[in-house]
């Protein structure tokens, strides 16, 4: 699979995926609540819709911050592994990475600035904080995956968790796994995290001033970065996939995991959010250091 | 004798010679053609003097005449200040700090040297109290006190020399140091000074996400980022050297870039403070893109050249097993994004406020400097191999570890993966239904009429508050007020005590005086 044709449609085959967890997901919340939920392919018809309508621009710096967005979001994907294809991603640094994480969000927060809305300057604000709160927890158990690995390779980690359902680091690391779960619901700004979108406060934050193709590419984005969330999940800690449909299948049940939680709980303010993850993450991800300490002393 | 010294330059000496003269071409360029004319004569004569005494300084190996310099390097910056109240707690806490690196200069020429190499042969305790200059002029805890008073009361136009040059300058000294002495350097001074610049990166980066002005905030930055390469130096790991040099090469483009346009839109408004300023890119559309390139740079997002340096430092903290540090670079390196992005949306971006009518574009004279550092430090993100090749030379260091290549090659991926997507995104952007550009009247507000007034339909201020609110007690703690008002109360309660004793009573004399012979009296008969 490792073909020229593959890398160059990997982002298609990403946006795809993280489409569709996104019509399942609407559905999923809409059926807790006892609601029937749009059809399942309706984000994609917002895409397309968005794509091919007119749209207003407010400068140069609101253009190139939809293309960073996408090239950013679409750049992540190269370097995680897919299934079994780890070209680009085999000598991914899990540290590098995450700082490439970055550009997509600094490219959508540039474009929000040159559209002057406060609410988007207080969406963006909030996300940064949020993204302060949640990186501390984050750093702990991407340094406890290296550290165990003993490289913060991308291939070794993985190679690390072959050999059987108990090589996996959901169950050699149950804890960070579990703090890192608690960090995807705010990296993906889902409930009780939204704090950034937070439509009924500051009308959808970030995205106020966006339309037509800003705003389609701004969905693409969104795609993109619910397939990373949950296919860097599946590489740390369920071992990675041999096969595609292995991969989706692992893929969707975190994300069916998530919005399952997301869709029952009610948002909290962005100072309790960070403060929650300045402490009760950090201290699960301090007692996991602990036992994983404590393993190899014994 | 110190032009022998001067013959003797080394590597390490040629590096920081190579970056202080460009910074200061660069620089005296800028504020001839920007047309800041107030105090520029003075400013700089003192600046090329200033220059002069660090370029002797890198060169000597003479620990004496080492002292003599950096001692003048003091006085220079604090005449540059041009703040005497304001510089007054880094004067004090330099010269103090120099007392001690004396007493470490007469023990090593007492041991019989005048060689720089030295000083760690005497014992430990030398070494520390020789060093202990370099870790004041970084601002490191727990001699951090001095920082927000000098950076922000002093001169605006010395600012970008203080955090470009000056603020490093310990780093510079530590490298002296500790490459001339393997092996004889304590663990626990190492370890403990590596934590320590942990919590000031932390400590700054809290500072500057707090800020209200650029410049505070800007000059916090300069900290933390100061912090951070003195950990990595001080580490002594290969990885880590050499990224702590690249880091200072690309700091110093990033922070001379910076404070360039921040003093200019000074200049000309008379205000650095967040509220006062917005949309600036309408009026200085390339000093923003160059602003934005080192922004992003400072926050080490690729393919600019801060993603790098910063791998290589967090790869030798790793290799070494400084995982607390990692965690708290980290954690100032996030926080980097929240101060970088403040910059850009209240000053170049968001809404538009009176002080706009005071500003232009700076010239292409002025503006030359500003895009040599943003096209350098993308260099340095895009083909890093020279710029790393300088740093291990300086560093005397072979420059063939495999994990070195598979970090060009990676880095070069990520650039040209990157350029590919921005050129496809932009392509498809362009193949699709037409835009139209308005004025940011005609936005959408959540359905709400745009107010008259539409200058304070605006979110500047108070950007990050509820992270201001958790991190207050924190950057209340290590900003060491505390340390300073008991320091004064302790120095008052002294000093009502001496009161007390000169009360000019001679009643109270003549008790003193018998109480004095009587206790000699009472020593002379227990020591019999």
């Amino acid at each position: 699979m490792n073909s020229v044709w593959f890398l160059v449609f990997l982002p298609l085959i990403a946006f795809l995926i993280g489409i569709s967890f996104m019509g399942i997901g609407t559905r999923i919340v809409a059926r807790i609540q006892r609601r029937y939920g749009p059809p399942l392919i309706q984000p994609f018809i917002d895409v397309i819709k968005l794509l091919s309508k007119d749209s207003i621009s407010y400068g140069w710096v609101f253009d190139m911050g939809v293309w960073m967005a996408l090239a950013g979001a679409a750049l992540v994907v190269y370097f995680v592994p897919f299934a079994d294809n780890i070209v680009l991603s085999g000598k991914a640094d899990v540290v590098v990475l995450m700082y490439i994480l970055a550009i997509a969000p600094l490219g959508m927060a540039l474009g929000t600035a040159q559209a002057k809305n406060p609410y988007a300057s207080i969406g963006i604000s909030r996300a940064l904080m949020l993204m302060l709160g949640y990186d501390l927890p984050l750093v702990m158990v991407i340094l406890g995956i290296i550290t165990y690995t003993g490289s913060a390779s991308f291939a070794d980690i993985l190679s690390a968790q072959q050999g059987g359902i108990g090589n996996w680091y959901i169950f050699r690391l149950p804890l960070f796994a579990i703090v890192y779960f608690w960090v995807m619901i705010a990296e993906m700004g889902k409930h009780p995290f939204d704090v950034l979108i937070a439509p009924s406060e500051i009308a959808s934050g970030p995205m106020v001033e966006f339309s037509g193709k800003y705003l389609g590419y701004l969905f693409i984005y969104m795609a993109l970065h619910y397939y990373a969330a949950c296919a860097l999940f599946v590489n740390f800690f369920m071992g990675g996939a041999a096969t595609f449909i292995e991969f989706y299948l692992k893929m969707f049940s975190v994300f069916f995991v998530l919005i399952c939680i997301s869709a029952v709980m009610a948002r909290t303010t962005t100072q309790r959010a960070v403060y929650m993850y300045w402490t009760k993450p950090v201290v699960l991800a301090f007692i996991g250091w602990l036992a994983y300490l404590g393993w190899r002393i014994f | 004798m110190m032009l022998l010294d001067m013959i003797k330059a080394d590597n390490l000496a040629f590096f920081f010679s190579v970056l202080t003269i460009g910074f200061f071409v660069a620089n005296t360029i800028f504020l001839i053609f920007s047309g800041i004319k107030k105090g520029i004569v003075l400013n700089t004569i003192l600046s090329l003097f200033l220059t002069m005494v660090l370029l002797m300084l890198y060169a000597t190996h003479n620990i004496v005449i080492f002292f003599a310099l950096w001692e003048m390097a003091t006085w220079l910056t604090y005449l540059l200040a041009n703040n005497p109240k304001k510089s007054s707690k880094y004067l004090w806490a330099s010269l103090l700090a120099e007392f001690f690196m004396l007493i470490a200069v007469a023990r090593t020429v007492a041991y019989g040297s005048y060689d720089i190499a030295m000083v760690a042969h005497v014992d430990p305790l030398n070494l520390i109290m020789f060093c202990l200059p370099f870790i004041v002029k970084s601002g490191i805890l727990p001699f951090n006190f001095w920082v927000t008073d000098l950076y922000t009361g002093s001169d605006k136009r010395f600012v970008a020399y203080l955090s470009a040059i000056i603020g490093k300058l310990g780093i510079f000294g530590i490298l002296r140091v500790f490459l001339l002495s393997p092996g004889l350097i304590p663990e626990w001074f190492i370890y403990t000074f590596i934590y320590l610049a942990g919590i000031t990166a932390v400590w700054a980066t809290f500072k500057a996400v707090g800020s209200e002005d650029a410049i505070e905030s800007l000059s916090f930055s300069s900290l933390s980022q100061v912090a951070f390469i003195f950990a990595s130096v001080l580490l002594m790991n290969k990885s880590a050297l050499i990224g702590g040099l690249v880091h200072y090469l690309n700091h110093m483009l990033i922070k001379m870039g910076m404070f360039m346009a921040v003093v200019y839109i000074w200049a000309k408004t008379g205000t650095t403070e967040f509220k006062r300023l917005g949309d600036f890119v309408s009026k200085m559309p390339f000093s923003f893109l160059f602003f934005l390139m080192l922004g992003i740079s400072l926050a080490g997002v690729p393919p600019m050249g801060g993603v790098i340096s910063k791998w290589f430092m967090y790869e030798g903290f790793i290799e070494e097993s400084k995982l607390l540090a990692v965690l708290l670079f980290f954690v100032a390196g996030v926080g980097s994004f929240l101060y970088v992005y403040r910059l850009l949306h209240s000053i170049f971006l968001g809404r538009k406020k009176p002080s706009i009518g005071l500003v232009s574009e700076m010239n292409i004279l002025a503006i030359l400097p500003l895009a040599a550092s943003a096209l350098i430090s993308f260099l340095i993100g895009v083909y890093s191999r020279p710029f790393i090749r300088f740093a291990a030379k300086a560093l005397g260091m072979d420059f063939s570890e495999p994990r070195t290549d598979i970090g060009f090659a990676y880095i070069g991926i990520v650039s040209a993966v990157f350029g590919a997507l921005i050129l496809f995104a932009v392509v498809l952007w362009l193949l699709l239904p037409k835009h139209r550009y308005v004025p940011d009247t005609e936005g959408y507000t959540a359905a709400a009429y745009l107010p008259k007034d539409i200058q304070h339909w605006d979110y500047s201020y108070n950007f990050y508050a509820p992270v201001v609110r958790l991190g207050d007690k924190f950057v209340r703690l290590f900003s060491l007020d505390w340390l300073a008002r008991f320091w004064k109360e302790y120095i008052a309660a002294i000093g009502e005590l001496f009161r007390g004793i000169y009360s000019g009573s001679l009643k109270l004399y003549g008790f003193y005086l018998m109480s004095v012979i009587v206790l000699v009296l009472f020593l002379k008969e227990m020591l019999k």
